[in-house]
């Protein structure tokens, strides 16, 4: 709870200045049941009464005008500095997502912390504005409304008070069990909602395998699951809430049984007893509102331990000191790695020197991928395995060590925006280039054809994660936005896997002065994409099997040269005087 | 960047809520009976409630305050029988509480009505008739005993209880009364909360299946310009706004109105004229309520639109956010996002100036109509037309009313959001779903024809242009032709993805618009460019949660060698993939998505570029099982490696949406055309090896 309320230090004037007017008006209420009081009282005496009750009516104007602008005052107060502290919050929060790396989002769903950044953040909000203001409210209510009926009837206050503490153990215990199952539909609706979100990313799947109806009953249990737990919360905050207003008017009964005596006894007046239990109406808000109040605390502190645990997560993958700049070479010493148990590169050496070309093949599932990974650090290397420019990447600036690389996925990601803003993803706001340039750079990756095409051209949107694109043109578009922040490493995984061939060798070739100024990793299983290497790693089951330059390759006669042949097949058999020859 | 499309469905208007009301209706209809019962219990509960503050007006008049008075001098007017009791000379006992009210007034004008009230007693205890003689007032007859009210704390406190035991008495069967309805609104209030909570479940149950299996059914041209994001939000959190509207709005704003209703008639037989005065607040409080709506409305728009951004936003640079990183983007995307924020944090700013204006203002209201009871209802008092405990009662039957009205703005926003949600819900509804012909075809041979198909994503940017070709039972033709040519959208077609603008696509013979689309599909299998894995375990992605022998299973696995692969990686079957199957190599993902497609027998499968990420070494052994397995089967290869491809029966070369050539490997080749430059160029400059071993090691 004290986290949440960390929150709002930054505005602690205002949320006092808020407190402050929350009493005034909390004051000016409870000073109309004393009017009433008097006006009754006089009513019932019954002497030259007629002035003095249009005096206590414009009293009660009166105070209604203040009670208003205070009120306005403190909602804009107090409840304006909560939405600050969920904005600031908000931001903590992303801004700490885009520090996470690699093991964290493999070990969280997208859809749970989407659920963070807003039914939790929401929660916390809630808790830092209704349950401040609930609270204070509550506090100041009871004080004033109490004192004014001890001043009243002591003895009956005391008579009316018996039931209240039921209500506060029936809150506490009924909290923590709503707590709980609030927890339960909570999970149920996170489930369901992933269920739901997976099956619609899946949809062209599910179309072509018919797989509905099996999928419907699975999103029918997900459903009703949570129809259930919701069916089971209510039961508690079905039953919790009318029955804290039951024990609210059980004190009532009280009052009218104990106070009414008292009138017929005259030891009260009628106006001492109107205006009792016009206290005890007003106590009985707040009565029910600690129940509400602890509830919203609750949720908003679960919520705020579950974005607290997530802001306390470290990145493994952090900032090193040193910053400067890159000049492409690579080495790798013995590097070792495991996902889980079982590890997937087993002591594996590499060396690039600055603006080399090294070829990366190898069977599926060989760890070529998580080989490449480790140069940016997407997945993070043993101590004392990967090193650039000879020192070990760990102590490079992250910013220092990415800019220097350019990585194409084996995946192309591609973002719901232009392709403009794809291309510059890499490029600060400030220094965003020329159309000319990304013309000329497209040029290259021979797609600005396809694109000139396109009615809207650079600024064509291409879909969530490029689904209006065609294979190939989402790869292009990847490899030309790693291009663009002109690396002094280019690790291409798999680059050309949707490009046909023959555009493939073009770009290659169009690349080559750019290229020649980098060191670039290629990783493939197109054999021709690194024929000109000047130097081919051959991955089998995590290891290095072989290494050396296409022709020292198929001179062993080993793996790499058996490949080769079945790629180079085709062509000896059908190409009657093909090129080679 | 990341733009969210200035959202055309939150128009919302207010005609439509009506419509919309109509609809959602339909689907409470199943559990109509329940919801009559709601209405009951609701309506019991409503009676209870509006019964409560009137036992305290009881009490007061009856009991608290005694109901005598002194009639000086001829009452001008004939008093009903029984309601007075001779006193003195020209002095009546008169018990008011049985009096008209009208009568009263009179009496009240005419000044023939003491203002003492008092307590009359035809015997007392003679020890008190002794000790208090000189308080009490006996008449002529000597059979009444009169006690004024202000002199009873004269009277020892014991002999006031004695005298006024039957007032006593009544107070406490009133208090009884009072558990009792508190009782029943208790019980009956948790049976409602219940009651709503079920029918509101099982209604918005039923509507979410309705839902999602609609979505499941819409044609993909609507996936690809929305994003999954927000459709997921119209089967989840949207039905969520409209449970909430349903459960904690409407039924009780029945209970609102059953209320206003109650109370109107209990104050207005309390007091005709107050109540009449009253009522003067109601205009004004429909005018706030009216400006209020205004603002808030737009207010809430806004918004909403904005945390549709953000959600959108934040969802799709998670799912990137190792490219961003990688990008060193990080810094351009939390500027990007705090200006999102930043306009969500302004919009609640301009939502909370409204509701901070209106629910003063209520408030007012509510202290106006307490002043009026006070000084109106006192004069009604003094001209004997009101009694204390009707004022009491008034009072609280006044914060009875506001309470509600006082809600109505955290109702507002309840039934806003549920408006917009229920309409944005029946939009995704009344989306036609993917067109589906008639004709079944239980079994086919596997022929498939193309008709001079015209087709464009868009108006009239032709992605085909004129395709015709003719593919034979148990053919195995491959497409090949550069990026972007449209290969995968001849796919798209056959599967019915989308329809043709020209020309047709013919499966054994039938217009594929003629077939029921469930049908066509279930003929086809096929291995999609884009991998999908779903969050499950390797089988769970083979069978797609359906029945698929597990003979099949194993086949499968063994084409397209992922069981060696599984069994050298210690996996198996039941290994989880992760979320889009991240844990798996891009390799494995493709054999993965293509032993699902061979999991089951389709006659016809289409594979595009379903082993690009695989190396040459398990792509040859994945050929050469595939081969076998589709023998007698009719099958479409996209692929981009000439390996692949040479064995097809026949190659189509597609070039800007046109077929150009098509042949053997061998008959391309020699025609030294589009085909012939596709693939020499491959392995340009290597050097040829004739002598090399092209076995497969095995
Ligand atoms: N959903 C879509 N909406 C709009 N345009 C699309 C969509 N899908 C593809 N296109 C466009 O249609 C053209 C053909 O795409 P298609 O995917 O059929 O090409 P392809 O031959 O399969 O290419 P590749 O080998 O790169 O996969 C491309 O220009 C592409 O941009
Ligand atoms: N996040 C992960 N968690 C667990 N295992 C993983 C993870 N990512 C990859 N693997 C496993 O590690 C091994 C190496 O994967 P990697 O992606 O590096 O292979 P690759 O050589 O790039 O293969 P491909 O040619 O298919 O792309 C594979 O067996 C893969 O299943
Ligand atoms: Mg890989």
């Amino acid at each position: 709870m004290r986290r949440v309320l960390r929150l709002l230090l930054p505005f602690k004037k205002r949320i006092a200045l808020g407190i402050l007017t929350l009493i005034v008006v909390d004051a000016a209420q409870l000073v109309i049941p004393l009017i009433i009081r008097r006006a009754i009282d006089e009513l019932v005496l019954r002497e030259e009464v007629q002035p003095r009750i249009r005096f206590y009516a414009l009293l009660i104007l009166g105070l209604a005008g203040v009670i208003a602008s205070f009120r306005f005052l403190w909602r804009y107060l107090i409840i304006g500095s909560a939405r600050q502290a969920e904005r600031n919050l908000r931001n903590r929060l992303y801004q700490h997502f885009l520090t996470l790396d690699t093991p964290f989002y493999h070990r969280h769903r997208t859809g749970d912390l989407m659920a963070h950044t807003t039914n939790d953040i929401d929660a916390v909000r809630m808790a830092c504005a209704f349950g401040v203001v609930g609270f204070m409210d509550i506090l100041v209510y009871s004080i004033f409304a109490i004192s004014a009926m001890l001043y009243i009837a002591p003895k009956l206050t005391l008579l009316a008070m018996i039931p209240l503490p039921v209500i506060t153990v029936l809150v506490w215990g009924g909290g923590r069990l709503i707590h709980r199952r609030f927890r339960q539909v909570q999970e149920a609706f996170s489930a369901l909602t992933e269920a739901v979100r997976e099956a619609i990313s899946g949809i062209r799947v599910l179309k072509v395998f018919n797989a509905y109806p099996g999928e419907l009953r699975h999103l029918w249990e997900k459903s009703w699951d949570y129809v259930r737990q919701n069916l089971d919360l209510v039961k508690i905050t079905g039953l919790l809430f009318p029955a804290v207003t039951f024990i609210g008017g059980l004190a009532t009964a009280i009052v009218l049984y104990a106070g009414g005596s008292r009138v017929i006894l005259g030891e009260i007046s009628l106006g001492d007893f109107v205006a009792f239990t016009t206290y005890l109406g007003m106590l009985i808000w707040p009565m029910m509102a600690i129940g509400w109040v602890v509830n919203v605390f609750q949720r908003g502190a679960a919520s705020m331990e579950r974005i607290e645990h997530l802001l306390s997560q470290k990145p493994i993958i952090v900032d090193g000191p040193v910053e400067a700049e890159i000049q492409g070479k690579i080495e790798i010493r013995n590097l070792t790695f495991a996902y889980d148990e079982k590890p997937v590169l087993e002591s594996v050496s590499l060396r690039a020197e600055p603006g080399q070309r090294i070829g990366i093949v190898g069977l599926i599932g060989s760890g070529k991928s998580t080989l490449v990974k480790m140069i940016p650090r997407i997945l993070e290397p043993p101590p004392g395995t990967v090193f650039v420019d000879d020192r070990e990447i760990r102590e490079y600036r992250l910013a220092s060590l990415r800019g220097a690389v350019g990585y194409v996925p084996q995946e192309p990601l591609l973002f719901s925006a232009t392709i403009r803003e794809n291309l510059c993803l890499g490029i600060p706001d400030d220094r965003l280039p020329e159309d000319e340039v990304l013309w000329a750079l497209l040029e290259k990756v021979e797609i600005a054809d396809e694109i000139a095409s396109f009615p809207d051209g650079l600024d064509t949107l291409v879909g969530e994660r490029g689904v209006m694109l065609s294979g190939g043109q989402r790869q292009r578009i990847s490899l030309a936005r790693a291009l663009l922040t002109e690396p002094k490493i280019l690790i291409l995984d798999d680059a050309f896997s949707a490009v046909d061939t023959s555009t493939e060798q073009r770009i290659i070739k169009n690349l080559e002065d750019f290229l020649s100024q980098r060191t670039t990793l290629i990783v493939t299983h197109r054999l021709s994409s690194v024929l000109n290497a000047d130097r081919i790693y051959v991955f089998d089951g995590g290891r290095i099997i072989e290494e050396g330059t296409h022709e020292e390759l198929v001179a062993r006669q080993g793996f790499y040269a058996q490949i080769y042949a079945l790629q180079k097949m085709m062509e000896v058999d059908h190409v009657p005087g093909g090129r080679g020859s | 960047m990341y733009p969210v499309a200035g959202d055309p469905e939150e128009t919302s208007r207010p005609e439509y809520d009506l419509h919309t009301f109509r609809r959602l209706f339909r689907y409470i209809r199943p559990y109509l009976h329940w919801v009559l019962l709601s209405l009951l219990v609701l309506f019991l509960n409503t009676g209870f409630d509006l019964a409560i503050p009137y036992v305290t007006k009881v009490a007061i008049d009856r009991y608290i305050t005694p109901d005598w008075a002194f009639l000086i001098g001829d009452p001008g007017v004939s008093l009903p029988e029984g309601s007075t009791l001779p006193f003195r000379h020209d002095t009546l006992l008169v018990n008011l509480h049985l009096l008209k009210k009208s009568t009263v007034t009179l009496l009240e004008k005419k000044q023939k009505i003491s203002g003492e009230r008092l307590l009359v007693y035809t015997d007392l205890p003679k020890e008190i008739r002794e000790r208090y003689a000189s308080l009490i007032e006996v008449d002529a007859a000597g059979t009444h005993f009169v006690i004024p009210q202000s002199r009873l704390s004269q009277f020892a406190p014991e002999d006031v209880r004695r005298i006024r035991g039957q007032s006593l008495a009544g107070v406490i069967r009133m208090a009884w009364l009072l558990l009792l309805l508190l009782t029943g609104s208790f019980v009956f209030g948790f049976i409602l909360a219940y009651l709503l909570q079920y029918t509101g479940q099982r209604t918005i149950h039923d509507l979410r299946m309705a839902v999602i299996s609609h979505i499941l059914r819409l044609p993909i041209r609507f996936f690809d310009r929305t994003p999954v994001g927000k459709l997921t939000t119209r089967a989840t959190n949207d039905l969520q706004a409209i449970l909430e509207m349903y459960a904690s709005v409407l039924v009780y704003f029945i209970k609102d109105i059953f209320l206003l209703f109650g109370i109107l008639y209990i104050m207005y037989r309390m007091n005709a004229r107050l109540t009449g005065v009253l009522s003067l607040l109601i205009p004004f409080i429909f005018f706030a309520a009216y400006f209020f709506r205004r603002y808030a409305r737009r207010a809430f728009r806004r918004v909403r639109y904005h945390i549709a951004r953000i959600n959108a936003f934040v969802q799709e640079t998670l799912q990137g956010i190792s490219i961003i990183q990688v990008f060193t983007a990080e810094k351009k995307m939390f500027q990007r996002f705090r200006a999102i924020n930043e306009d969500l944090f302004k919009a609640y700013m301009q939502q909370l100036y409204v509701f901070a204006v209106f629910r003063p203002l209520i408030e007012v209201f509510s202290a106006i109509a307490i002043a009026i009871i006070i000084w109106y209802g006192g004069n009604e008092i003094l001209r004997g037309t009101l009694t204390f405990g009707a004022l009491v009662a008034s009072l609280s039957y006044i914060q009875m009313l506001f309470t509600p009205i006082r809600d109505l703005a955290e109702k507002y926003n309840i039934v806003q959001s549920a408006m917009a949600a229920a309409e944005r819900v029946f939009r995704v509804l009344d989306e036609p779903e993917e067109p589906s012909g008639k004709r079944h075809l239980p079994k086919v041979r596997g022929e498939i024809e193309f008709r001079d198909v015209w087709f464009a994503y868009e108006d009239e940017e032709w992605v085909l242009k004129g395709v015709s070709f003719h593919v034979r039972p148990g053919e195995v033709v491959a497409l090949v032709g550069p990026t972007g040519a449209g290969k995968t959208s001849i796919f798209s077609l056959l599967l019915g993805f989308y329809q043709p603008q020209k020309g047709q696509v013919l499966l054994d013979g039938v217009d594929i618009r003629d077939l029921s689309i469930d049908d066509l599909r279930s003929h086809i299998g096929m291995v999609f460019q884009d991998v999908f894995l779903f969050d499950g375990t390797v089988r769970e992605n083979l069978l797609l949660r359906s029945q698929v022998p597990e003979e099949n299973l194993v086949r499968s696995l063994q084409v397209t060698q992922l069981d060696d692969l599984l069994v050298r990686q210690n996996r198996s079957l039941e290994t989880r993939v992760g979320e889009r199957g991240h844990s798996l190599s891009g390799g494995e993902r493709q054999l993965l998505s293509f032993a699902r497609a061979i999991a089951r027998d389709y006659p016809i499968i289409l594979l595009d570029e379903a082993t690009s990420s695989v190396d040459s070494y398990t792509e040859a052994l994945i050929e050469r099982a595939f081969r076998q397995l589709i023998e007698s089967r009719t099958a479409l290869i996209i692929a981009h490696r000439l390996s692949t491809v040479r064995d097809a029966d026949r190659i189509l070369v597609v070039l800007n949406g046109q077929i150009v050539e098509q042949g053997t490997h061998k008959e391309l080749l020699a025609k030294r055309g589009v085909y012939y430059h596709l693939y020499t160029m491959q392995f340009e400059g290597m050097t040829l090896r004739p002598s090399l071993d092209t076995e497969l090691p095995s």
